[in-house]
């Protein structure tokens, strides 16, 4: 046993352990939890609509085309499963089989909304 | 099982210790026997910082290992809790990005792959995590009283009957510049103070726990309060696309869309209408509402309240915004009578800020944002700040070091930082916008898993993050199977209330369990 574990063991019998506890300064705290809010120089002079429905839907589509545009470092709009994985597509690179259903080795972004329709149509139908 | 000692002030840590051992024997800590001679303690020797501008020169991923017990629902659950530091890498060039300080509690004898695995975080941004951890459902708890502001200090820590150990391994990690968790050169803590690269950063360390642990099999859940709600969506989502599958997403206290928050911008920039039924909850709480039911009858009235909201105060603030046409009296008559804030306060400020409304509501008082059942008399100690949040803040600062020291076995020269001013340089922009609405973030991860369940946990009380504001948000995904929604008396950390904490712990641990969530 070492020191440190005899000292935590006899710690649990109600021995004084202050000698650990007085060592640490005491903890920090440079902001109240009440004074969490947004500067106002954050705000913007615009503030935007919220979305929904079929807008919404498109800022998602934007959203995970931007994040597969963002790994196709060819530039080339397709992506192979080497890259995907090397390139922070991880889901690419787990469902690249299904994903790429023409087996060609390589799959766009056009090819991985596909893929979601059909997993999203067969999660709805399991329900 | 507990006992107070009264003492004086240099006594108190030794108090709290002395406290936090004895619970612990009791619980039966090490009580599988001589399990505590397994127990390791860490010194950490490495002083952080959490300054804007620090940065630690590279790393180690070391930390203790403690050996207890606690009882829930009658059974006896052996658990190995874990303090130290795992370091979040960038995924394609493995560089060290940032050291993050975390407490894992695992349950004992356990397959690695078969439970869930839940990550805890509380917002700010800037705040640790230590409300969550030592306030809601690790297995130790803070006992504070709440909503009474007078429980004196050291609070007892007592064990957790209403811990989640029992449905979910529970990992509390502190955000980078708070806690003991701090950035890695060349990167400094500011490097991370900013919404893409703050879930970024979440994403690397989870993935590395994932790894070291081999929990890479296991459900894995987010639970994250205030903005940590805001950073579970992109986080979420940033996990989904990195090929780490997120089985279920829990938000406490949602703020998902900064630009609509009444609370956290500007005064007068947004509609407050979302809020009204919060200001209900909290009239009737004070006995101002005409009527003002009690709690067991809150559900009804603030469904009549949500339908007041969106029938006709919301649309006649929204006038009031854009044409200056004051709210009719007939319509202030009604806010009066069923908030109990006065006629004139409606009057002269139509679009009721929470600010407003904190200030005006009982005569001489002000009401907490946090929890608008906690109020201090104008004039008072807690009254200089806002009394629902700053009134645990002595307690839990109290309890860290101890119980970090003297429980855990994790002890470092630096101070723990339990908030830091990261909130006046972050950045908040995302997705192009100066302010994150990360529900587009909460819908992509949605897309990417159509398995991913949600559950929004809210207090009625609660003038920071409303409930109905979270409400509107959630619904822009349109109907949504797979997102429940629960409400509880208490305002932002519904959990301090020990009547709502045995509530939540009800649904999350149905949440758990059930593969259906039942909305």
């Amino acid at each position: 046993m070492t020191p440190h574990s005899r000292l935590l063991a006899l710690c649990g019998l109600l021995l004084p352990c202050i000698a650990h506890a007085a060592s640490m300064p005491p903890p920090t705290i440079a902001m109240p939890l009440s004074g969490l809010r947004v500067p106002a120089d954050a705000v913007p002079a615009t503030l935007p609509t919220p979305t929904e429905g079929s807008a919404l839907r498109e800022q998602v589509t934007q959203k995970l085309k931007r994040m597969f545009e963002a790994a196709d470092a060819s530039g080339t709009g397709r992506v192979t499963r080497v890259t995907a994985k090397a390139r922070g597509l991880g889901f690419v690179d787990r469902n690249f089989d299904a994903i790429d259903q023409s087996r060609a080795g390589s799959v766009s972004f056009a090819d991985v909304e596909s893929f979601l329709q059909r997993h999203a149509t067969a999660a709805r139908d399991r329900r | 099982m507990q006992h107070r000692l009264k003492a004086g002030a240099n006594a108190r840590r030794y108090c709290a210790a002395c406290v936090f051992a004895s619970i612990v024997v009791l619980a039966g800590c090490g009580g599988g026997g001589d399990s505590s001679s397994n127990d390791t303690a860490y010194s950490d020797p490495v002083t952080y910082s959490s300054g804007a501008s620090a940065s630690l020169s590279s790393a180690k991923e070391l930390s203790s290992v403690t050996h207890h017990q606690v009882i829930i629902n009658g059974v006896a659950l052996n658990y190995t809790a874990t303090a130290g530091h795992l370091t979040a890498s960038d995924p394609a060039s493995d560089a060290a990005h940032a050291s993050f300080f975390y407490v894992a509690y695992t349950l004992d004898g356990q397959a690695a792959g078969s439970r869930p695995l839940t990550i805890f975080y509380n917002g700010g941004p800037g705040s640790a995590s230590l409300w969550l951890h030592l306030g809601s459902f690790a297995p130790v708890r803070l006992e504070t009283g709440t909503p009474s502001t007078t429980t004196p200090t050291p609070y007892a820590l007592q064990a957790n009957s209403q811990s989640l150990l029992d449905v979910t391994d529970m990992v509390f990690v502190d955000a980078v510049g708070t806690g003991f968790s701090q950035a890695i050169a060349p990167n400094t803590n500011q490097t991370f103070w900013g919404v893409d690269a703050d879930a970024v950063v979440f994403r690397d360390f989870i993935t590395r726990y994932l790894a070291v642990n081999h929990r890479e099999d296991s459900p894995l859940y987010l639970f994250g309060e205030s903005y940590g709600t805001t950073r579970s969506a992109v986080l979420a989502d940033e996990l989904e696309v990195a090929g780490v599958p997120v089985t279920g997403v829990i938000l406490q206290s949602s703020v998902l869309n900064y630009n609509v928050n009444c609370a956290m911008v500007t005064r007068g920039r947004v509609n407050c209408g979302n809020l009204l039924p919060s200001y209900g909850a909290a009239g009737a709480w004070h006995g101002l509402a005409d009527p003002s039911p009690p709690v067991s009858e809150l559900p009804a009235f603030m469904d009549q309240m949500r339908t007041l909201a969106d029938a006709a105060y919301t649309p006649a603030v929204a006038t009031y915004l854009a044409t200056r046409t004051p709210i009719s009296s007939g319509l202030v008559a009604t806010l009066v009578a069923r908030t109990g804030l006065g006629f004139s306060v409606w009057q002269a400020s139509p679009n009721m800020s929470p600010l407003v409304f904190q200030v005006n509501l009982v005569p001489n008082v002000i009401i907490g944002l946090y929890d608008a059942r906690v109020s201090a008399p104008v004039g008072s100690t807690l009254a200089q700040g806002d009394p629902s949040s700053d009134y645990i803040e002595p307690g839990f600062s109290l309890a860290v070091n101890d119980y970090l020291a003297n429980g855990l076995g994790y002890t470092t020269p630096s101070s723990y930082a339990i908030s830091n001013d990261s909130i006046t340089v972050w950045s908040f922009r995302h997705d192009g916008a100066a302010l994150p609405d990360t529900v587009p973030d909460l819908a992509a991860a949605m897309t990417l898993n159509p398995s991913l369940r949600v559950l929004s946990l809210n207090g009625y009380h609660d003038l920071l993050t409303p409930f109905y504001q979270t409400e509107h948000d959630l619904a822009r995904l349109g109907a949504q199977p797979n997102i429940a929604t629960r409400f509880y008396a208490g305002g932002h950390m519904t959990y301090l209330d020990n009547v709502s904490l045995a509530a939540q712990k009800a649904d999350l641990a149905q949440f758990y369990r059930d593969p259906a969530v039942t909305r």
